[in-house]
């Protein structure tokens, strides 16, 4: 007994089609020579059973890709290096000399500790 | 000439003569050494200045600056660290942390970052010594290099 046969159709750009052997009629173009002049597909002669064809979508349809392209200023690690080396450049200009900062400093905690505690929270 | 990493917590020192001051000092005018830090450093001082500046913490006992001790401070880092040689973090830096939590814990990233700094760096500098004020980062960084390239400036006075 010839058991009946489920073939599947896999296209680019549509749904799965799923049905027995015998009668489908696949109103579809670009396939050529494997659809008989009735418009039934010889399944014989496709192997294996997978088809695509193009779909074309109206210009508005359709979805621009634009590749992401991240600014430099967040890859690339120098980015601002020169920014920060021209600020510390015009700071140290008016660098009052360590012995005046250690005098304001005299009855601050230490800034040692200030920092461990803050690591600590973190 | 010698080379140093100065970590931040020694670094600190160098802004109110506490224990460890005077070695630090004597790293940052010593012509002859070259000492490194890592430009996160950069971010964690200027954090402190401004805690004392603008955000005194009234639980720690904070005394509260002014803008002119401010800027004081900032001037005078800023001059220090023109003379400092600056290792930028890179993204090799953050990958070898994986490498330290595989040996030990650490509980703050920047404590990670400054050892994955160092590691880093004393891979091309082989001579480089640690300078830390933070026993957490010794206890760790023990583990990967000899003791005898670890300083605590506070050893020294």
């Amino acid at each position: 007994m010839k058991q009946e046969q489920k073939l599947e159709i896999r296209a680019e750009n549509t749904a799965v089609i799923t049905g027995p052997k015998q009668g489908w009629l696949l109103r579809i173009s670009g396939i050529g020579p494997y659809v008989e002049p009735g418009g039934i597909l010889d399944w014989e002669k496709i192997s294996p059973k997978r088809l695509s064809w193009p779909t074309y979508l109206p210009w508005e349809e359709r979805e621009e890709v634009i590749p992401l392209v991240l600014p430099e200023r967040l890859t690339n690690p120098h980015y601002g290096s020169a920014e920060l080396e021209q600020n510390l450049r015009e700071m140290a200009k008016k660098a009052p000399g360590i012995h005046k900062v250690w005098e304001v400093t005299k009855d601050l905690p230490s800034l040692t500790k200030i920092l461990l505690e803050e690591r600590e929270q973190e | 000439m010698a080379n140093y990493y100065l970590e931040t917590s020694a670094f600190l020192k160098r802004y109110k003569q506490e224990k460890g001051s005077n070695f630090v000092n004597k790293l940052i005018e010593d012509s002859s050494s070259s000492v490194f830090y890592l430009n996160l450093t950069i971010a964690e001082i200027s954090k402190v200045f401004f805690r004392l500046y603008k955000y005194p913490q009234d639980l720690e006992r904070d005394k509260q600056i002014s803008k002119e001790v401010f800027e004081k401070f900032q001037n005078q880092f800023a001059q220090d660290l023109l003379k400092m040689k600056k290792i930028s973090l890179t993204e090799e830096i953050i990958e070898k942390t994986k490498k330290i939590l595989e040996k030990g814990y650490l509980k703050s990233v920047i404590d990670l970052l400054h050892l994955s700094a160092f590691l880093i760096t004393k891979e091309e500098f082989s001579d480089i010594k640690l300078v830390t004020s933070d026993g957490k980062i010794v206890e760790i960084v023990e583990k990967f290099i000899s003791k005898s390239i670890i300083i605590n400036p506070e050893d020294y006075e």
